[in-house]
């Protein structure tokens, strides 16, 4: 905004001191021709209608005023002179003119500059907001049309996620879930929208998925998922990607996937530029997952030789 | 320091006028369920006659908060001042939650001491005692203090009664120059003393962090100049002199550093002066009004109006950063920041449709919340302890003081009884 | 705003360039003028003289013209809710004061002012910048701005005590002293 200002101001007065010339010349010539002419000018352009204004007009009558009033008449001779007071006076009306329209282009910028602000605040709200209301309409649907879920918009595919494997890993904690009656199968359903990229729907899915086994077999990974899908979807929704996460870490200390959790929380944080918190995690995969052959510990360690 | 002399003398004779300026606060709006406690009269173990009705001052203290409903005197079935001497009974029955008992003592006629004791009239058994000491004089904020501990100990929040405030009130004159009086008072309105009297105007009056300095705009040169003045002392200074506009001084939370509003390159910006050094820092460069600057409790950011976006809003200055952003986006008019000590709870004035209200924004989440419905409210200032904001509104055509609480539960008015009182600025916590 | 004292320092310049341009101008001419000057002179002040009263005469005539031009004007400039813009009206009283100031070197005191809606710091501001729209119209009127003062009072004093646009109108102003 600083420099679109000061451009503003540069031309203001490049406008401010084209009339003005006239004013300087008039106080050492009566030129009652020239006079006439430049208040030919003056008149038109109205109170009514500052744009109306056209300085630029006056430039040759200004050079030829100067070369023709050298020396001819004496200052304080057109300091008494009324006329010529009067016209230093009309002049400067025109200057003062031009000194309004800047002020008003001054009022314009800073309105538009509040508008930018505004807008750029509602795009962050409506951002913030948008998944939460999908998802409230996404809920309200199933509830109606019993569980189905819709068809999402296809995006980009997740950019350097943690390699996972397609289906589901085996749990090593101690109370292991057990499979549910038909999880397998709806399990299979929602991970195959993830590899067929329909974010949207996966999301859904997997949503559908933790209401119907909040503790099947399958669970940790529908946590795990919805981690990674937060992330792709658009807009991304970094916290709700930050809770499935650690949710999975709170209820599944032992599951196969908290490293790749661990990770992609580290992740999270760096992007939303928390670099100590991020490195806690990675540090984390390393120490407690070193001697697994769980790729997250690879990639942590990429990612901290890289960013660190 | 001659100016020091001779301010010191207007001010000795001017406490007679200021009395008559004296505040009176009216409970306009309270709490649905206040504490019920009674304040017994503290029993005076001096001669002569009882300095101060230490009892009264402190019972005023807890039902101007709103949270207390205490006990009329005329309903005591007892007046207890030792805890041989409380019955537990004669406070049940007339519905006391909380019982407080005092002793007030003078020693060498100077030197006084409040003894006091609280009750948990339903469990039976007490609660808390402890004593103030100080100087006669200082009986009444000795009551406050007291006054400060029941709070604290009966609402989990330090009490902010032994506080003081400073405002500017106005007389008009009609056909004439208007008086305008600096005027320092407890945080109650009592003993008001006039700091500055001029015929020109006086505005923006400010504290430095400690409480022991105050700093204001003064006209008396013909021109807006912003003074710094010691309050033990009276020696005041002049720190700004600069061409166009000096105001809006605001001192740093750890009060080296004094933000204010210069006009001086142009147009109002943001400056910081290192009062050690005098060295000016411009922060805001625009062409717009950059006002009303107040720090952050961190001293790392300040905040500020300014119309850059067509209309008054707050703005955010990062000193870390040099980022500036925009904080307020409700309404139409969003200025005079004031931040609470919680770094969270931020009180403005915001219009809402043809009026000017005291609002509560929330920095977390960005909620807010109107807490007053007369039309031309203004200067907010929020207590030490966050609890209460003071602000200066219109009765009819006269200027006065009023306060509500920040969750808008409470409200009260301190009406002067003459001229009009504009400008509060609650005081921080007075170091003893 | 912030263009004005540089608009001021490019105006007084360009009078400078234009003294110049006359000098030089002048330098050269300066061996046959000085012939011609010799014989003239004394016709030309036997003119002049002659000349003088009259002028005289006339400019005092002028000089009441505007002041009886400023008096019909006024010293108040009104200005609209929240802005400082000048009005019409207030443009046309300036340009009778400007007038004015270019046939004399008085200083003048512009004082700005606002009703008392708003913040009061807010409104000192708003006070300033009425103030300088004054200072900044005179100034490209050719009012040189050391001899303009401006001075902000804000809500603190004003014309009309009491709420409501009748008293509001008549204290968002600019006085000029």
């Amino acid at each position: 905004m600083r420099y679109i200002s000061k451009a503003l101001i540069a031309n203001g007065l490049a406008l401010a001191v084209g009339p003005f010339c006239i004013a300087v010349q008039a106080q050492d010539y009566i030129d009652v021709e020239a006079e006439r002419a430049a208040a030919a000018e003056t008149q038109p352009a109205g109170r009514a209608d500052p744009y109306g204004a056209k300085p630029a007009q006056s430039y040759p009558t200004t050079s030829y005023g100067i070369g023709a009033a050298a020396g001819t008449q004496s200052q304080s001779a057109a300091n008494n002179n009324p006329q010529a007071n009067m016209a230093v006076a009309d002049r400067g009306g025109n200057a003062g003119q031009l000194l309004l329209q800047v002020q008003q282009l001054q009022q314009e910028v800073m309105r538009l500059n509040g508008l930018v602000e505004e807008q750029g605040h509602e795009i962050r709200m409506l951002k913030e907001k948008s998944l939460e209301r999908y998802l409230d309409l996404d809920r309200r649907i199933s509830l109606l049309s019993g569980g189905e879920a819709g068809a999402g918009l296809p995006v980009m595919p997740p950019a350097g996620s943690a390699a996972v494997e397609p289906v589901a890993s085996a749990n090593v904690g101690n109370n292991a879930p057990v499979e549910q009656p038909g999880e397998a199968q709806a399990y299979q359903a929602a991970y195959s929208l993830v590899k067929a990229q329909q974010f949207d729907g996966a999301v859904q899915a997997f949503q559908q998925f933790l209401r119907d086994y909040p503790a099947g077999r399958f669970t940790p990974n529908a946590h795990y998922w919805l981690g990674e899908l937060y992330l792709v979807t658009t807009p991304a929704d970094m916290e709700a990607s930050r809770q499935s996460f650690m949710l999975l870490l709170d209820l599944y200390p032992n599951d196969s996937k908290v490293p790749d959790a661990l990770f992609k929380l580290g992740r999270i944080h760096y992007d939303k530029g928390n670099r100590e918190r991020a490195r806690e995690f990675f540090d984390r995969v390393i120490q407690d997952f070193g001697t697994s052959r769980s790729a997250a510990v690879k990639l942590a360690q990429d990612f901290i030789r890289e960013n660190y | 320091m001659k100016h020091m002399s001779a301010l010191l003398l207007a001010a000795l004779m001017l406490v007679s006028i200021g009395t008559r300026a004296q505040l009176v606060i009216e409970i306009t709006q309270g709490r649905d369920n206040p504490t019920a406690i009674a304040v017994a009269p503290f029993a005076w173990q001096g001669t002569g006659p009882v300095p101060e009705d230490v009892a009264q001052v402190i019972d005023d203290d807890l039902a101007r908060s709103g949270q207390f409903d205490p006990v009329a005197r005329g309903d005591m079935l007892g007046r207890p001042s030792s805890q041989q001497e409380v019955f537990y009974r004669d406070w049940q029955a007339i519905n006391a939650e909380y019982l407080l008992i005092g002793r007030v003592n003078v020693t060498d006629e100077v030197q006084m001491r409040i003894e006091y004791e609280l009750f948990d009239v339903a469990r039976q058994t007490r609660v808390l005692n402890g004593y103030e000491e100080g100087h006669v004089n200082e009986a009444r904020m000795l009551s406050h203090r007291v006054a400060d501990e029941v709070y604290q100990q009966l609402t989990g929040t330090r009490g902010a009664f032994a506080t003081r405030l400073l405002y500017v009130s106005v007389t008009r004159v009609p056909n004439g120059k208007d008086y305008f009086r600096l005027t320092l008072a407890d945080s109650d309105g009592a003993r008001p003393i006039v700091l500055l009297e001029s015929r020109e105007p006086i505005l923006a009056p400010s504290w430095s962090p400690d409480g022991k300095e105050i700093a204001y705009v003064s006209f008396e040169t013909s021109r807006p100049a912003i003074f710094r003045q010691d309050l033990a002392s009276g020696a005041r200074e002049q720190l700004t002199n600069f061409r166009g506009l000096n105001s809006a001084p605001a001192w740093s939370p750890d009060g080296n550093t004094m933000a204010m509003v210069l006009s001086k390159d142009g147009n109002p910006d943001i400056y910081l002066m290192d009062l050690g050094t005098r060295r000016l820092t411009r922060i805001t460069r625009h062409y717009a009004i950059d006002t009303e600057p107040t720090w952050m409790p961190d001293g790392n950011a300040l905040l500020f109006t300014s119309d850059r976006g067509g209309r008054p809003q707050i703005y955010r200055y990062d000193l870390r950063s040099g980022a500036t952003t925009r904080v307020t986006f409700e309404g139409s008019y969003n200025a005079r920041p004031r931040m609470a000590q919680d770094g969270r709870n931020l009180v403005l004035v915001h219009r809402s449709g043809e009026g000017f209200h005291i609002a509560l924004y929330d920095m977390e989440t960005s909620r807010l919340q109107i807490l007053t419905n007369t039309e031309l409210d203004e200067s907010p200032s929020i207590a030490p302890n966050g609890s209460m904001v003071l602000y200066a509104t219109k009765s009819g055509d006269r200027g006065i003081l009023a306060a509500v609480s920040v969750d808008g539960g409470v409200k009260f008015r301190l009406p002067a009884r003459e001229g009009d009182v504009r400008e509060p600025a609650w005081s921080p916590y007075m170091s003893r | 705003m912030k263009q004005l004292p540089v608009a001021g320092k490019t105006l007084t310049l360009l009078f400078a360039a234009a003294f110049l341009v006359a000098c030089s101008s002048k330098d050269t001419k300066e061996a046959d003028a000085a012939a011609v000057a010799a014989a003239e002179a004394e016709a030309r002040s036997m003119a002049e003289r002659s000349a003088a009263t009259a002028a005289a005469n006339a400019a005092n005539a002028e000089q009441q013209r505007l002041q009886d031009a400023v008096a019909a004007a006024g010293n108040v400039f009104y200005f609209e809710y929240d802005s400082s813009t000048l009005t019409p009206q207030a443009q046309d009283a300036l340009d009778a004061h400007i007038a004015l100031l270019n046939n004399n070197d008085r200083s003048v005191r512009l004082e700005g002012h606002t009703d008392e809606r708003g913040t009061r710091e807010y409104n000192m501001a708003l006070g300033e910048r009425r103030a300088n729209a004054v200072r900044d119209y005179m100034g490209v009127s050719g009012i040189a701005s050391y001899r303009i003062e401006t001075v902000s009072y804000g809500e603190e004093q004003p014309v009309a005590y009491g709420s409501g646009e009748a008293n509001w109108s008549q204290n968002r102003r600019v006085e000029l002293k």
